[in-house]
């Protein structure tokens, strides 16, 4: 900091979110599919990087994957928020979702992941089945310390998408998300990317309400039920907290 | 992005005021905020969503528009929206000024204030949380997002005011925000209160005054993911203060607790005091929990016993700690390391302020009535010899100037009285002695 030294020490020390986009790119998904993500994604940029800078406890880092015959990382290594933006993806190929799960878990390990950190959030959007075998890299993904306690959210992209595997990833069918048309689908991109915040910041807690919550519909808009947010959970910590 | 109203739309309130809608100004989880215009001028409207405009969230702000704000210096609800649209509902507060800052600006370095701006602001936090709690209501949800602070005056201005509820009412949608709630809220062992308040309120204040957590120390370090589980037990199940004297499990790891290290001496002995029992008693009996008036008279010792380096090439503020250190031991400043020996105190009531040429005396060291900002006196060089100093009247009073042999003079408004050993100043409540 350029600026006159006046206190001791220096800004409050953050913990790296690790958030990634992983992204079908196989031949279903050309034409408005494809453009519809690349929109949805590039326009959830602004208010992501709003909501980090005033965070006080993580400091944002995305990365962006695309998958089809074989998986490539569009951005190798992680980008703070501020520098990130959106490149447009286009579709063609097969979907070998397991060739991106072995490129996740290569990314999951430590290093190149920090050693501590808050959980990584993992975003995958798909619209159809898996053509290869994904099964032994999910497997090597969820055994992976930080792949188990990464927050996985699936976006289910029309209604070919195969949701059984998606629930495979998230571990939890409320975490698998159905966009069967383009407004559900910015919404739910939209709200995956509020998951980044929802992990890492304080936020008020809303205490446990009994009335009006099983609304899932806010001015029209589809919005996700669901709440990342795990506070209830048993006291007895075991080995989770590692 | 606005999705509630539209801007240019207009909207009638429970008052009967026409407001219209200017500009969206944010969202969050319980809605959105706008900038709204009236014949009052601009003021903010925030829109609960569905989820929010709950039958108990309407009752709570609906009193508080009836009841007031407590002090200027609260974003209070002045009026409603009751027929928003879907059924929502909203509330309008005056605007928050751009010259305000947030706290996590502070934490981030956005903003680079001095340290008595900061001492000044967290008195004046305090004492808006205190007139808050002696109406008898509590905040409920005291965090680094819901105070702004102006960060060259250190005024401060308390937002997010749609929790406060009547204390020990269990009718808040809220319990707080993590790594501020209190232990027995992070357990659910209890429900926001007063007393939970206190401790969010000490959580807010260490954290401005150490940018950095009380509790995150050695067993924050040993957490790889810092996840719900985690948060838990270092913030509710099993709390440790980093500065704790007997229990040492938790203190800070060098290298990684950077700031928490730097600032361990930085402030005197008696702030470390008062922190200790905040979150070493105070963190498992609410009843030992500091209250406001104990931190408004740590800030005025703060302000008393702040110095700037007497080094001309360094000029940093730090603090001169009278009582931390052996007869006789230097002061170091933290910037330059510049050593300087005991200085000359000027005692009034159970304060005592360093003497330095500019140093202030204000009304709260001789009228104990916690106004720190209006002078009262002023350590002035003499015009003559500038070696020689005294302390000028700057109250609206006559004072007596008493000198050792015991004879006075009386000392009018802007009148001086030179500073020597044994003279004392006879402020009517209070006598200030050197």
């Amino acid at each position: 900091m350029a600026e006159e030294i006046r206190r001791p020490g220096g800004a409050m020390a953050k913990r790296p979110l690790n958030f990634f986009w992983v992204v079908d790119c196989s031949g279903s998904m050309i034409g408005d599919k494809i453009q519809q993500v690349n929109y949805a994604i590039q326009s959830t940029i602004p208010d992501m990087r709003d909501a980090a800078e005033g965070n006080t406890n993580a400091e944002l880092l995305i990365q962006a994957m695309k998958f089809s015959s074989g998986a490539s990382w569009i951005t190798p290594s992680p980008v703070k928020i501020e520098d990130y933006s959106w490149t447009d993806l286009n579709a063609s190929g097969l979907t070998e979702l397991g060739k991106a799960l072995d490129l996740l878990c290569a990314q999951l390990t430590i290093p190149p992941m920090s050693e501590r950190a808050l959980p990584p959030v993992i975003v995958l959007l798909s619209d159809g089945e898996p053509t290869d075998s994904y099964r032994p890299s999910l497997d090597k993904l969820l055994s992976l310390p930080w792949g188990k306690k990464a927050v996985k959210i699936a976006i289910a992209i029309g209604k070919d998408a195969d949701r059984s595997v998606l629930q495979e990833f998230t571990g939890n069918s409320e975490y698998v998300l159905d966009a069967n048309n383009p407004q559900a689908l910015v919404a739910m991109i939209r709200w995956a990317s509020t998951v980044a915040s929802q992990v890492s910041q304080p936020s008020s807690r809303m205490a446990a309400d009994t009335t009006d919550v099983n609304s899932n519909v806010n001015n029209g808009q589809p919005q996700p039920s669901v709440v990342i947010d795990s506070y209830t959970l048993p006291d007895d910590f075991g080995t989770d907290v590692w | 992005m606005p999705e509630m109203l539209k801007i240019g739309a207009r909207i009638i309130s429970e008052n009967g005021i026409e407001y219209r809608i200017e500009r969206f100004i944010g969202s969050g989880g319980q809605g959105e905020v706008y900038e709204v215009s009236s014949y009052e001028g601009r003021k903010a409207l925030k829109m609960l969503n569905r989820l929010a405009s709950t039958e108990r969230q309407k009752a709570i702000i609906t009193d508080l528009v009836l009841n007031g704000a407590p002090s200027p210096n609260f974003l209070w609800p002045e009026d409603t929206i009751t027929d928003g649209p879907n059924g929502s509902f909203g509330y309008v507060m005056k605007l928050r000024p751009k010259e305000y800052k947030g706290i996590p600006d502070l934490f981030n370095q956005k903003i680079n204030p001095y340290p008595h701006t900061i001492i000044k602001a967290i008195f004046n936090m305090a004492n808006e949380y205190e007139i808050l709690h002696s109406r008898g209501y509590s905040y409920k949800d005291i965090n680094e997002k819901n105070v702004f602070f102006h960060p060259e005056t250190g005024q401060v201005l308390i937002c997010d005011n749609d929790n406060v509820s009547v204390n020990a009412a269990d009718d808040s949608g809220v319990d707080g925000t993590m790594r501020y709630m209190a232990p027995e809220i992070v357990c659910n062992k209890a429900k926001p209160s007063t007393k939970t308040d206190l401790y969010s309120l000490a959580t807010l204040i260490f954290m401005m005054l150490y940018i950095t957590h009380p509790l995150e120390g050695a067993n924050e370090y040993k957490i790889h993911s810092l996840d719900a589980i985690a948060q838990k037990k270092l913030y509710g199940t099993h709390p440790v203060y980093i500065f704790d004297p007997i229990n040492k499990e938790n203190q800070p790891v060098p290298g990684y607790h950077i700031n928490a290290l730097a600032y361990k001496d930085f402030y005197p002995k008696f702030v470390s005091k008062k922190f200790e029992t905040a979150f070493t008693d105070g963190l498992f009996h609410p009843e030992k929990r500091i209250v406001e008036r104990e931190w408004k008279d740590i800030c005025v010792r703060l302000l008393d016993c702040l110095i700037v380096c007497p080094n001309p090439k360094c000029g940093v503020e730090l603090f001169y700690d009278k009582d931390g250190y052996a007869a006789g031991a230097a002061t170091t400043c933290w910037n330059c390391g510049y050593q300087f020996g005991e200085r000359p105190l000027l005692k009034a009531g159970k304060y005592s302020v360093i003497v330095q040429p500019g140093r202030e005396i204000k009304s709260h060291h001789i009228n104990n009535d916690y106004d720190i900002e209006t002078t009262v006196g002023t350590i002035v060089s003499n015009p003559k010899n500038p070696s020689i100093l005294g302390l000028r009247n700057d109250s609206s009073d006559t004072w007596v100037y008493i000198k050792p042999d015991g004879s006075q003079i009386m000392l009018s408004p802007g009148k001086s009285g030179t500073l020597a050993a044994g003279v004392k100043f006879n402020c009517g409540k209070t006598i200030i002695s050197l």
